[in-house]
């Protein structure tokens, strides 16, 4: 470990000046679980952000914000009321156990992907938008854009993530989450959102899909397939749609299960969430 | 929740027996005080790092510490070259040990990939870990074993080569053909069995590597006391063994070395293996400086020890009315580098399951083979795990075949009380082992109330109609309790002159309870209650011997070695209250901590502290102590009935263990709640086997998932419904009736699922863990 | 460089040198806070689970210099072996202590708990200790003893 030098800053200012001017040897540490255990060795500097006041969800009228250092217990305590609300809250219960999750912070969950990064298919759903600080002020990324490719890649120096804005919209009627993997809290083998939307007449199925993936993404694909139609048909759509879908994609290597098993993992689940989400519209209109 | 079959005598005649007082090491433990090795640090302590080879097989041709000697807090550094070459075995087992003399400190042979290859003392972890980095070796890399099935083909690479290689028993070993350990053994005519059987299945099944996963992980502190002595604190279950393999592997005398155990933070017969304590001692020999070697995470899951994997091949013969007229058990066992345990664990697959059906024709077959992968070793359950996934599964299998309810079918074939088999006599421990018939047995009734309470009735056979089936299964099992003729256990106790009593033993509590468990039954024995005992174990300069903890054998030999010391120290008593009362003995008894003549009103009494005062400072002045020692003559088998209910989830394969029965015959439970704890944690270990832990290697042998991260234990959300019931039996030979209880457990969840399973989803389990991917497979293939 | 931090511990606050890389489960071991302890330095056992302001947290993955004005629980400001605090005298009680070495984190994480929610369910209770890993128990008397000594607890308020 070659640690010299471990900063608490306490302005976003002040954070950004010292991830700049440490020349890619500063990294920004928040909960700690992806850096703590063992530091690369070029870092000489941690920046810690947990003091920034970005602990925060703030939900108004038209969207909920959420500071990128808010732990996710945190998240679940605040429990954002509204289907995009449940939504995240739903993605964020199955992450580590409760000491972790007092420590790992949404940012961080979304920036590392570790295995545990279930709140990204959420957000990817809920059409999110990644705040980032930098040099030269913020700059908002759609997080479809955020997970193209490795977040932590991403990042120009000084740059980190400062908030998540999942705006609000009325189009929302429905969303669910489904995860699976070994244990009740492990690293997930597969983990997907759904999320259904209507516009006047119109329905829109969103899809996201993670775990089994390297990155988290949006199955483009199957919301193509599902566009226009009901909920009622989305389902019998999804099974037809969905071994396509899930043909193309990649799955990424997976120490403790086979990559076609996974692959026909995320198709079920994909599945599931669907139905489920399907299920709240159509239980919604019964009332 | 317990029940007594026979309107017991049992429950109530006891004082002590059978109550659950709060643990004696309680306080210390839930209020952190307690001292585990790593909370010892004695002034000048230095660090151990381990270098570990990154190859499974390969052979050491250049070592160059000078760099790491070099760097600054760096004290000692020691390869191959700079230890005795002394050949031993670190299964900590009794001597003359049943596993074969194959490990040095360190070799100059790597056998597995993290394998020792040298080891560094600093001031600081960080330093000897930076130091570890710096040591350049140059090794010849061979060609691994890494499938057991081709261990013993002709031109497998021999893994133990060395000349020094041998076994201190007469067993069959042959280092040169890969065979750690052999046993077979041929009852009755296996021929006639199939022919006269109904139905014949014949099946293959697999149990994979497992780690124990004790939340500390191995650790140990040694340090020379003033006397030069080398002193070893350690978290092991085998101090005594611990003493001897060391002080054989460094060429020291046994009088030069005293092994004290602490608190212990879980072993699960993991730390039934001396590992560490001969490197450590090595460096602290080096450097004259106390040094502690702790293992991280990784380490205790690549190089410390894990359960044999086991590949079954099980035939067996069963006519129409459910009788079984064979069994032929085949097992190929992988012990990995080196054979700890390689031997008994495979033969206790035979012994701890053979005997649990009436069945006159048995055939028994096992080798046991060296891989280059990490090595094998105890596991709690002690190969009895495996065989028992394997038997429990055909069995429900037969049961199919003919038509039967499982639940009838093992009702009609188990062994019972007055019963034998000729297993006993057959299958011991590196030797032959020793004719007996069961003595206790509430089988009968575990089953009986395992299938009430998981509603067997209601349940079996309704799968449910949307994706997610239910179903029940259950399964039989048996143990041992310790190892007849071969284990030992002593125990002092001395009275002090408040009227408490010292209790020393040489047995290990870690965690097990035993500490307790054992003052207990001197307490039922002195008339006291168990908090009246400073319990002290284990410390080899002070406390008697003892094999240690495994083999299920502390409560039930232990404790008649306490019960033994218990009734001399009570002599020694009521001979004192005697003088002081003028009273014959024959008229006294002992009870409420005080001496009275028997009957009411019979006149004074004297209490235990008077007694005690009386004879160190009044009159005939002597110590009251006493010390016994006991072996068994008997391995009576604790019973156990299993009840699994799941769902089965037939999109994603998932399995859910949704309620899980545990009803085990442990004999009198001395400590209910303990006894309860032991079942119920035995039980969520066997339910993580079942469904997810196992080692995933990479092609070149590496292991790579040593984490908690992907290698997932049960959390409290696994923890399914689950209910263990007492059956309180009366072993004729046991302190008290007891019986062990601490291993039957984990042996039933991966047949009483596999079993559930079965009844949900209609498909067979035949190689665990039971992931999702597997199940889905086999609902596939069921398909077609 | 070191840095000198001031850590309010079990009700104290003490001024402690730190080095930059050092983890708090380090400093507090070394302060004498045994009672957190180390099983896998990864943050997944919770061993070494201590309360940062009152929630539990693994001390293994936080630096030692984030505590900085901050207020940790140990395991030694609950209760002494001869003065039990009610959530460890239900753990005895309930025989939720085999080998004792996740004790300290599964105490620590049940008083956390039945700050926040003094009367919890089943589910609840099994999320609470989710982070604390125990090989010993098989956790069922562990949920027990949260049982009981919610009960206790409230008794006492009463």
């Amino acid at each position: 470990m070659s640690i010299e030098a471990y900063v608490i800053p306490r302005t976003v200012k002040e954070a950004r000046g010292l991830l700049t001017r440490g020349k890619g040897t500063a990294a920004v540490i928040a909960g700690g679980f992806s850096l703590a255990p063992n530091p690369p060795s070029r870092i000489k500097t941690l920046v810690d952000i947990t003091a920034l006041g970005l602990d925060y969800v703030r939900v108004s009228k038209s969207a909920i914000r959420i500071g990128a250092a808010c732990t996710v217990a945190g998240l679940l305590e605040a429990a954002p009321a509204g289907i995009a609300g449940r939504l995240l809250v739903q993605a964020a219960r199955d992450i580590g156990g409760t000491p972790n999750r007092n420590v790992i912070t949404v940012g961080g969950n979304i920036v590392q992907l570790l295995p545990w990064a279930d709140l990204p298919v959420a957000l990817l759903v809920l059409d999110a938008k990644i705040k980032i600080a930098g040099a030269r002020g913020a700059r908002l990324v759609r997080a479809e854009e955020f997970f193209r490719s490795p977040p932590l890649r991403q990042l120009r120096r000084g740059e980190f993530v400062t908030e998540i804005v999942v705006g609000k919209t009325g189009a929302l009627k429905a969303a669910a989450f489904e995860k699976i993997g070994p244990s009740a809290n492990s690293y997930c083998f597969a983990d997907c959102a759904v999320a259904l939307l209507r516009r006047g007449n119109s329905w829109e199925a969103r899809a996201a899909l993670s775990g089994a993936t390297a990155l988290p993404a949006r199955l483009g694909a199957l919301e193509k397939a599902l566009k226009g139609l009901t909920p009622a048909r989305m389902p019998a759509a999804a099974a037809a749609a969905l071994p396509g879908v899930i043909k193309s994609l990649k799955i990424r290597p997976d120490i403790r299960a086979d990559a076609e098993w996974r692959r026909e993992l995320a198709g079920e689940i994909v599945k599931t969430a669907l139905a489920a989400a399907v299920g709240r519209v159509s239980g919604k209109k019964k009332k | 929740m317990t029940v007594s079959p026979k309107k017991t005598r049992a429950a109530s005649k006891y004082r002590v027996v059978g109550t659950s007082p709060v643990k004696v090491d309680g306080p210390a433990l839930v209020t952190g005080r307690a001292v585990f090795v790593d909370d010892v640090e004695p002034d000048g302590l230095l660090h151990a790092a381990v270098l570990r080879s990154p190859h499974a097989h390969a052979r050491i041709k250049k070592i160059d510490a000078s760099a790491a000697e070099a760097l600054p807090g760096v004290k000692a550094v020691l390869t191959h070259k700079d230890v005795p070459r002394n050949i031993f075995t670190t299964a900590g087992q009794n001597y003359p040990e049943p596993s074969p003399y194959d490990s040095f400190v360190i070799d100059r042979k790597a056998r597995f990939v993290g394998d020792v290859v040298a080891a560094v003392a600093a001031e600081t972890e960080k330093i000897a870990r930076q130091a570890v980095g710096l040591i350049k070796v140059e090794y010849e890399v061979l060609p691994p074993v890494l499938d057991p099935r081709l261990a013993q083909k002709k031109g497998a690479p021999v893994i133990h080569d060395e000349k020094e290689a041998r076994v201190v028993l007469p067993i069959d070993y042959r280092p040169k053909q890969n065979l750690a350990g052999h046993v077979d053994v041929v009852i009755g005519d296996l021929n006639k069995a199939w022919r006269t059987a109904d139905s014949v299945i014949e099946g293959e099944y697999s149990t994979p590597y497992a780690s124990h996963c004790a939340i500390e992980p191995h650790i140990t502190l040694s340090l020379l006391d003033p006397a030069g002595r080398l002193v070893i604190y350690a978290s092991t279950q085998v101090p005594f063994h611990a003493r001897r393999i060391v002080a054989n592997a460094l060429n020291l005398p046994v009088s030069r070395v005293r092994v004290i155990k602490l608190r212990t933070g879980g072993g699960f017969g993991g730390k039934q293996e001396v590992l560490i304590e001969q490197l450590c001692a090595a460096l602290t020999l080096k450097t004259g400086r106390p040094v502690q070697l702790f293992f991280t995470r990784e380490e205790v899951f690549t190089s410390s020890r894990t359960r044999h994997p086991q590949i079954i091949n099980l035939k067996t013969g069963v006519k129409k009315n459910g009788n079984v007229t064979g069994i032929d058990l085949r097992i190929l066992m992988n012990t990995g580098a080196y054979g700890a345990h390689a031997l008994t664990v495979v033969s206790n697959s035979g012994s701890k399951i053979l005997p649990l059906y009436r069945c006159d024709n048995i055939k028994f077959w096992a080798d046991s083979v060296y891989t280059n992968l990490p090595v094998g070793g105890a596991y709690r359950g002690y190969g009895a795990t495996q065989s028992s996934f394997a038997v429990g599964v055909q069995m429900d299998e037969q049961a199919h075949a003919i038509g039967m309810d499982p639940l009838k079918f093992h009702q009609r074939n188990h062994i019972r009380e007055g019963e034998t088999s000729p297993i006993f006599a057959a299958l011991g421990e590196g030797t032959e082992g020793v004719e007996q018939s069961i003595g206790s047995s509430g089988l009968a009734e575990c089953i009986k109330r395992g299938a009430k309470e998981i509603g067997w009735k209601s349940k079996r056979g309704r799968r449910g109609s949307g994706p997610v089936k239910r179903g029940v299964g259950m399964v039989i099992l048996m143990q041992g309790s310790s190892i007849p003729y071969i284990d030992m256990a002593g125990a002092t106790i001395k009275l002090n002159e408040d009227g408490s009593f010292n209790l020393m033993v040489g047995a290990t509590d870690i965690g097990t309870g035993s500490d307790t468990i054992l003052a207990q039954i001197a307490a039922e024995v002195l008339g006291v209650k168990t908090g009246d005992f400073i319990v002290y174990s284990s410390d080899t300069d002070l406390t008697p011997f003892d094999v240690g903890a495994y083999a299920s054998s502390t409560t039930y030999l232990t404790g008649m070695a306490v019960l033994t010391a218990a009734e001399k120290v009570k002599g020694q008593i009521l001979e004192v209250a005697s003088e002081m009362l003028n009273k014959p003995v024959s008229s006294l008894e002992l009870a409420g901590k005080k001496v009275s003549p028997r009957g009411k009103g019979a006149g004074k009494s004297v209490t235990l502290a008077e007694i005690a005062n009386y004879s160190l400072y009044v009159k005939n002045q002597k110590q009251i102590i006493a010390s016994a020692s006991r072996t068994s003559e008997k391995s009576p088998p604790p019973f156990a009935a299993h009840f699994a209910e799941v769902e089965v989830d037939t999109r994603t394969g998932r399995i859910k263990v949704v309620k899980y029965v545990a009803a085990v015959d442990c004999g009198q439970p001395i400590n209910t709640q303990q006894a309860e704890g032991q079942t119920e944690g035995a039980v969520v270990n066997g339910i993580g086997m079942s469904l997810f832990e196992e080692f995933r290697f990479s092609s070149t042998g590496k292991l790579l998932n040593s984490n908690f991260g992907f290698y997932k234990i049960p959390s409290a959300r696994d923890l399914p419904e689950l209910k263990t019931i007492l059956v309180v039996t009366d072993e004729p030979t046991g302190p008290f009736g007891a019986k062990s209880v601490s291993e039957i457990s984990i042996n039933g969840p991966m047949p009483a699922i596999s079993n559930a399973v079965f009844d949900a989803v209609g498909i067979r389990l035949r190689h665990a863990p039971f992931t999702p991917e597997k199940v889905l497979r086999a609902l596939r293939e069921k398909r077609g | 460089m070191n840095k000198t931090i001031s850590i309010e511990i079990n009700g104290k606050s003490s001024s402690f040198s730190v080095a930059p890389d050092e983890m708090l489960l380090d400093l507090l071991r070394r302060s004498g806070y045994r009672g957190a302890k180390v099983g896998c330095r990864e943050g997944f056992c919770g061993a070494c689970t201590v309360l940062l302001d009152g929630r539990p947290v693994n001390s293994c993955l936080i630096f030692a210099a984030r505590a900085d004005g901050r207020k940790i629980t140990t395991i030694e400001g609950l209760g002494d072996p001869n003065n039990l605090h009610p959530i460890q005298d239900a753990f005895l009680k309930a025989g939720a202590v085999q080998c004792g070495y996740c004790i300290p984190g599964a105490v620590l994480s049940t008083k956390a708990l039945l700050d926040r929610v003094p009367d919890p369910d089943e589910a609840v209770i099994k999320r609470a200790l989710d982070g604390n890993l125990c090989r010993c128990t098989g956790y069922k008397k562990q949920i027990e003893a949260v049982k009981l000594a919610a009960r206790k607890l409230k008794g006492k308020k009463k």
